[in-house]
């Protein structure tokens, strides 16, 4: 099977099999793009990605190498999140500055199902979360004025009467 | 609410800061800052993995750029600082702090930080000030805007608190404030900084400046310096790398009571929470829930784009608000012009009143379920103007003569007060519809069934189930739908017979489901004619009806398509019967013989034939 070599910000090689880097419409793009030959050796550079990333952005893509591609976005399509798949899940068991460069990185590289999945983890872990909870679990510090957190409290009034 | 008018079009410009590329020059120009000295987040900050989201982008376009350890370390000494002590209303641009780099108190500023971290001298406020670092740049942009008007000159005056000019953030909450007002001369801004989003990311440099390790300035600001540590443990929040659209595909995953929790963590959440692109769709439920409020308050919140309309709504709704009144689908039905889908199950309080009105104002409505909703009994919009030949084009009808409403589903469930007269005067304003669901409606008789007959020509899916007033003389009325039905329930219409199904087998060849369940008088009589006629049939469940081996090989001969079969409590069928289905129907998917005769024999007949059916049954001796 033909390879691609993808080169991470910081320098390292990874070869990978082009059908399993195709799972990125950015590379697949530019591939198509380029019109690159199989035998040419081109490495394609990825600043946007370091190795410890982009490792973990081909062992997801590997282990998906033959899902079905991603249905159209459905309207209709009620969003869920309790559907991750298990292997999902455990490779999801990261730090939080991993998570995040995980979106980050399969949003630019343009791989829908990571991209899901990894947005699907975050919205759970905010799931369920009061406003203080939320702000630990990311450490967001809470830049209201007094009286403006008086007003969006207000405004979610409602939300407390349950 | 009122950030919330004001904020739609600028929306698009508030990624969070580009800083390490607006404020890369200093480290230029400053060669002395000690590489050793590395702030908190250098780990973070540090090359492309560690930029900020935007600086990320724009990395992408232009990945020829550098960034030292030092740039992101005085970056972050920067607007860390940000004048942030002096009120979190009070905004400055970091870009116009840039480029009138030589004001000595943005010196003041750098040499406080480099000497601090040097120093080590703990704290851990300063990084989650980046935080708000970003979010301050969303209101530079959006005052920037507003005050394009004044040129501005390109220094930045002194900085102290009486130029600043307290914004009453009860009104505004912050997202547009202006520390200046707008005849002050002194306003920072320049013309150069009215693109909100400096994708390109070419700044004049700065004027040199001096060199703040031997300039030997003296402090003045030390009560408000902020402390930090080099601990590894990192305080910036994650959020702050993603652009807004990856913060709202977040929340897209969000129900409507959690995005209003978001809405209440920070600025930059409470600006996203309220973005429409979320709001498509408004869920609310509880008995407790004063609905009236909720939906009231969240349209306001919505429509802040555009005064009092919700455009982006297409979906609400209420799951068992008793506390929902006619009041608040009136306010629905002001601001909500697109809305599609309305679903108001168990709202005991809503009432006739309260839904003519909104059926008539929301003229894209195409999908109402007022079931369990006790006090409806009819909606009449046979009053309504005619549809304007724009809705009409974009609901694909002509401009019609007759007022009508485009509903094309309606769940009338278990509202006991529907009476035949009642539908008749829903149905006749419904020409399109498909599907109507009658569950439980035990008011509702033979009459009924003639209008849904003569009004609703194109109606796919009917449930009827459980209106046991329905005789056989219903069952000739529906029978005039033709092929168009597809879906009936009938079960537990105890006083239909095989008179009124063969009917509808004859007519209603199109047939994919029927529910006759509970219809004991149903033998094996409709199974045979549902058989010859209806081959497409893909479900059938004929549990507790007078059945027998006979009907249950015709239906195998005949439909092969069976997917879901229920023979459950029919108690003259065999293995003999059940295996002749399992022969034939290779598709079936599930099977139900729950306190039937069949013995374990049959059970793994049609284990074997068919192995993808999921078998329900009562004995215990199965495996």
């Amino acid at each position: 099977m033909p390879t691609i070599k993808l080169q991470s910000s910081d320098g390292e090689v990874f070869p990978v099999d082009v059908e399993i880097a195709k799972q990125s419409v950015t590379i697949k793009t530019m591939l198509d793009d380029l019109g690159m030959e199989d035998e040419e050796e081109e490495i394609v550079p990825l600043p946007n990605v370091n190795a410890a990333i982009l490792k973990k952005v081909i062992q997801w893509a590997t282990y998906h190498k033959d899902d079905p591609p991603a249905p159209e976005d459905d309207e209709n399509k009620e969003k869920r999140t309790d559907d991750i798949t298990s292997w999902d899940a455990d490779f999801l068991k990261v730090d939080q500055g991993t998570l995040f460069e995980l979106i980050l990185a399969s949003n630019y590289l343009d791989i829908k199902g990571l991209l899901d999945v990894t947005c699907k983890t975050v919205a759970n872990m905010i799931k369920g979360k009061t406003p203080e909870e939320i702000r630990k679990t990311f450490n967001i510090k809470n830049d209201f004025t007094p009286s403006e957190e008086e007003q969006v409290r207000k405004e979610n009034e409602w939300c407390e009467e349950k | 609410m009122a950030m919330g008018t004001n904020q739609g079009p600028q929306r698009t410009n508030m990624s969070p800061l580009p800083r390490d590329m607006r404020l890369s020059p200093r480290c230029n120009i400053n060669p002395l800052v000690p590489s050793g000295i590395e702030s908190p987040n250098s780990s973070i900050l540090n090359g492309p993995r560690g930029m900020s989201p935007f600086a990320r982008s724009i990395h992408h376009s232009r990945q020829s750029s550098v960034l030292s350890n030092q740039s992101s370390s005085l970056d972050l000494s920067l607007s860390s600082s940000s004048f942030y002590r002096q009120g979190s209303g009070n905004s400055f641009d970091n870009q116009s702090r840039m480029s009138s780099i030589a004001s000595p108190f943005s010196i003041n500023t750098t040499t406080t930080h480099s000497r601090q971290s040097s120093t080590d001298s703990g704290g851990a406020a300063l990084t989650s000030e980046v935080v708000g670092g970003a979010r301050r740049k969303h209101k530079a942009n959006l005052s920037q805007i507003r005050n394009s008007a004044t040129p501005p000159p390109h220094k930045l005056p002194p900085f102290t608190t009486t130029n600043l000019k307290m914004s009453p953030t009860s009104m505004d909450m912050g997202y547009h404030t202006m520390p200046w007002d707008g005849t002050d001369s002194s306003s920072p801004l320049t013309s150069m900084e009215l693109s909100p989003c400096p994708t390109n990311v070419k700044k004049p440099l700065p004027p040199k400046v001096p060199n703040f390790y031997d300039s030997g300035v003296n402090l003045d600001m030390s009560n408000q310096c902020v402390e930090y540590k080099t601990k590894r443990r990192p305080t910036v929040s994650y959020f702050s790398w993603l652009p807004d659209e990856l913060f709202v595909r977040i929340f897209s995953y969000l129900n409507t009571s959690t995005i209003c929790h978001c809405s209440r963590v920070c600025r930059r959440f409470y600006f996203l929470s309220w973005d429409p692109v979320l709001w498509q769709e408004i869920q609310l439920s509880g008995d407790k829930l004063n609905a009236d409020l909720a939906i009231s308050t969240l349209l306001k919140l919505v429509a802040r784009d555009s005064p009092h309309m919700c455009s982006s709504v297409e979906k609400i709704s209420f799951q068992s608000c008793s506390k929902l009144t006619d009041s608040g689908l009136w306010a629905i039905s002001r601001s909500c012009p697109s809305l599609q889908t309305l679903v108001l199950k168990s709202c005991k309080s809503v009432t006739n009143a309260g839904l003519q009105n909104l059926v008539s104002k929301c003229s894209m409505l195409t999908h109402l379920n007022v079931s369990g909703c006790s006090q409806v009994s009819t909606f009449d919009v046979s009053g309504i103007a005619e549809p304007s030949p724009a809705t009409a084009a974009l609901v694909g009808v002509p401009p019609g003569t007759i007022p009508s409403v485009f509903l094309q589903y309606l769940d009338l469930t278990d509202c006991p007060r529907i009476t035949d007269l009642g539908l008749g005067i829903i149905l006749k304003v419904t020409p399109n519809l498909q599907h109507l669901y009658l569950r439980r409606c035990l008011n509702f008789s033979d009459m009924g069934i003639k209008y849904i007959a003569s009004h609703c020509p194109s109606l796919r899916e009917l449930s009827i189930s459980d209106c046991v007033q329905i005789t056989d003389f219903g069952l000739y009325e529906l029978a005039k739908l033709g092929p168009n039905l597809r879906y009936l329930s009938v079960a537990k219409c105890d006083q239909i017979s095989d008179s009124g199904v063969m009917q509808i087998a004859k007519l209603c060849y199109k047939l994919r489901y029927l529910n006759v369940r509970g219809c004991e008088a149903v033998s094996d009589d409709s199974v045979e004619a549902l058989s010859r006629s209806c081959t497409r049939l893909r479900s059938l469940d004929l549990g507790k009806c007078d059945v027998t081996d006979v009907g249950l090989k015709l239906l195998a001969e005949n439909c092969p398509g069976l997917k879901k079969l229920s023979v459950k409590s029919c108690e003259m069928i065999s293995d003999q019967g059940l295996q002749n289905i399992a022969y034939r129907c290779r598709g079936l998917q599930q099977l139900n013989i729950q306190d039937s005769p069949i013995t374990i024999d049959g059970y793994r007949m049609v284990k074997k034939f068919c192995s993808k059916c999921i078998i329900e049954h009562t004995n215990p001796g199965f495996y």
